[in-house]
């Protein structure tokens, strides 16, 4: 078998991952013009929710997948409601200490919850290989490409047809103008804050069956910015975009070159397309706002 | 003035003198008293590298509630004092220095984190005759006198990165008859040292490594790497791995057909690994631990169902044996010493521990004053249907080449 093709599908399946973390700190910031820190903790929360239902709960993986969804989400709207509600006339910089404060909370609420140890879903047919010529792909990989798609389709429609999804546009590209045309500021907050959660949940569950679930889990968030810087912070396909250029790059670098290499050529490919594009292959100038 | 007889005058004397010279002895030793002896267990205890350090802790406990149930050491009850250090070297630093200090302990165990030993033995160590002895596998540099890291009383339980890449080559060349040999090592110092250790015993063999690969720490995907060494096609691959890395090598192993007999060090702490993999992935896997036994077989579980029932919050796994180790050897040498204690006759007997058999760890414990790495070898395991089993007795010994495993004799 030869390496390249093989490469090729690992790069795109680990690029949809990234690209799957990508969207919920787009949405947030489409919206509100803030970086979600706290984006990571949600992810790992989703992680620990899903992995606790299937292996101590014994539920199947949809209706764990679905109920990390709606316990993430509602996580995303309590924090919201708890802090971000508090803080929407100030400064950005302000707003993203929070999500960083936000994100140490979570953190600990979920060390506290689940401890140190790892947690890893059991096997099943969804690990198994659903073709092996002329790449061997898995079950659980097809479905994190087919789920990045979804969603990112699914978010493009809800931004360019939705009611709350134009309103997130409009918020973002002027904030005093849309609330002088009746958008309200908090509404707009609380729903991208939410649908950042559930984003989150879904990029954690449909990881998590290829690794281990433990406190680090939520350095996922790295990968994901770094996926969106290269997409750009204001773009939903950009994001998906600059996953799959990350992680082909990660996959294509390691086999060329030692994998001690690999992180840090990355982060210069990033550097090298924010000195080009400061705004992101697909961004807009609302980056500036930072 | 009552007038005493010349006895009573003598008898009074003596107590006067034993009531001032009482506290002057406490005063010389930290951490005694008539009654107790304090020692401080300094470890992760809480947040994300808790795994580390909890175990441990408990079994440091679980070793002095031993002692003082069979009535203490020379009237003296022992006393755990814990402190998080919180893996961080600012932390250790703190905490070690407060425990300095304050001269409130005879010992400080525990510093599982290697980053967090070597800043202790650098700073606060030389400031204090109290001994310390870490958990920590970096003693091979960090213990290493041509280095600089030989310290009179910062001591190593644990074996060493580099002597664990030693054992794992012993075992693998005498039980798997390999010609060609592969290594995997995570990016970081961890896997530099396991992999110098690896090269330094197969040299002994006359072998190489035919494909050398690095993994990061949390990596998503390990494609590039396994078909890497697919292509050298190795017999046996040597993986110094932290537990999520060795978890993508084996899975993706098995997708992707790599069927080479692949061996991970002692960082693979817990059995998620195993019950998340399908039992392929496993079919070719051996790992070593420093526990003599795997926790469930024989030899462990009599202890670990003692652990459980006196801890029953507490999730243990194979770091728990540095803990009961460490205990078990300061206890000794705390016998060896007597009565009249102080910090520098202990680090005077721990450097004569030899060839110690501990309760927990597969190798026996040596300290001379030029060797304070105690660690020597690893214990082999594999799994079979899903559950870990010991793959043979004893230990492979790390630090030498040995054709088989050695036998602690309890």
């Amino acid at each position: 078998m030869s390496m390249l093709p093989q490469l090729l599908s690992a790069g795109v399946v680990s690029g949809c991952i990234y690209a799957l973390v990508a969207l919920g700190l787009v949405v947030v910031f489409k919206a509100t013009g803030v970086i979600n820190f706290a984006h990571g903790s949600t992810i790992l929360i989703g992680a620990y929710i899903g992995v606790t239902a299937v292996r101590s709960v014994g539920l199947p993986y949809p209706v764990a997948f679905a109920a990390a969804v709606v316990v993430a989400a509602a996580i995303g709207w309590i924090s919201y409601a708890a802090v971000y509600k508090r803080l929407l006339g100030a400064p950005h910089m302000i707003q993203v200490l929070a999500t960083l404060a936000v994100a140490n909370i979570l953190s600990g609420a979920a060390t506290l919850t689940w401890g140190s140890e790892s947690y890893g879903f059991p096997p099943s047919a969804r690990m198994r290989p659903i073709m092996t010529e002329p790449v061997v792909v898995t079950g659980q990989q097809a479905l994190i490409v087919v789920g990045a798609l979804i969603v990112m389709i699914a978010l493009t429609a809800y931004f360019r047809y939705g009611r709350s999804g134009k309103a997130m546009r409009a918020l973002a590209e002027n904030q005093v103008g849309a609330g002088l045309c009746g958008i309200r500021t908090d509404r707009v907050f609380a729903i991208s804050i939410t649908l950042s959660g559930a984003l989150g949940a879904i990029a954690g569950v449909l990881y998590a069956p290829l690794t281990l679930v433990d406190p680090s889990f939520g350095w996922l968030l790295i990968k994901g910015f770094a996926a969106a810087a290269v997409g750009g912070l204001t773009s939903l396909p950009g994001a998906v975009v600059g996953g799959i250029v990350l992680g082909l790059c990660e996959s294509l670098w390691v086999a060329a070159l030692p994998a001690l290499w690999a992180p840090s050529l990355s982060y210069v490919l990033i550097i090298i397309v924010l000195l080009i594009k400061p705004t992101g292959l697909f961004g807009t100038s609302a980056v500036q706002k930072l | 003035m009552i007038d005493l007889p010349r006895g009573v005058l003598l008898g009074l004397a003596a107590v006067a003198v034993g009531s001032i010279s009482t506290p002057a002895r406490a005063q010389n030793a930290p951490g005694v008293t008539d009654t107790t002896i304090r020692i401080a267990v300094a470890d992760a205890l809480s947040g994300a590298y808790s795994q580390y350090g909890v175990p441990s802790l408990n079994g440091v406990k679980y070793v002095f509630d031993k002692v003082n149930q069979a009535g203490g050491l020379f009237g003296r009850k022992l006393e755990v004092v814990s402190e998080d250090d919180g893996c961080s070297p600012k932390q250790a630093v703190g905490v070690a220095t407060k425990l300095a200090s304050e001269k409130s302990v005879l010992a400080v165990l525990g510093l599982t984190c290697s980053s967090a030993a070597v800043a202790v033995r650098d700073t606060i160590a030389p400031t204090t005759p109290i001994p310390f002895i870490s958990f920590s596998s970096g003693g091979h540099t960090s213990s290493s006198a041509a280095l600089g890291g030989l310290k009179p009383n910062f001591y190593f339980i644990a074996t060493s990165v580099h002597a664990q890449g030693g054992a794992l080559v012993n075992f693998a060349v005498n039980q798997l008859k390999p010609t060609r040999v592969a290594f995997i090592g995570q990016t970081d110092v961890y896997g530099k040292e396991g992999r110098q250790g690896v090269e330094a015993m197969l040299a002994s063999y006359g072998l190489k490594l035919v494909a050398d690969e690095t993994m990061e720490p949390r990596g998503t995907d390990a494609s590039a790497q396994v078909l890497k060494l697919k292509a050298a096609n190795p017999d046996v691959v040597i993986a110094f791995l932290y537990q999520v890395p060795a978890q993508t090598l084996l899975r993706q192993a098995d997708e992707l057909g790599f069927r080479a007999k692949i061996i991970t060090s002692a960082s693979v702490t817990d059995s998620s690994i195993y019950t998340s993999l399908q039992p392929s992935a496993l079919e070719n896997y051996y790992g070593g631990m420093l526990a003599r036994d795997v926790l469930t077989g024989p030899l462990m579980k009599p202890l670990m169902t003692s652990l459980q029932t006196q801890f029953p919050g507490v999730t243990f796994n194979p770091l728990v044996a540095s803990g009961i180790g460490a205990g078990e050897v300061i206890v000794a040498a705390l016998r060896r010493v007597g009565k009249d204690v102080t910090a520098e006759k202990l680090v005077a007997e721990l450097d004569r521990t030899r060839d110690m058999a501990t309760s927990a760890l597969s190798y026996p414990v040596t300290f001379t004053p030029d060797n304070h790495m105690g660690g020597r070898g690893l214990h082999i395991y594999e799994i079979r249907n899903g559950v870990e089993m010991s793959a043979m007795p004893g230990y492979w010994p790390g630090t030498e080449k040995a054709a088989g495993p050695a036998i602690v004799k309890d």
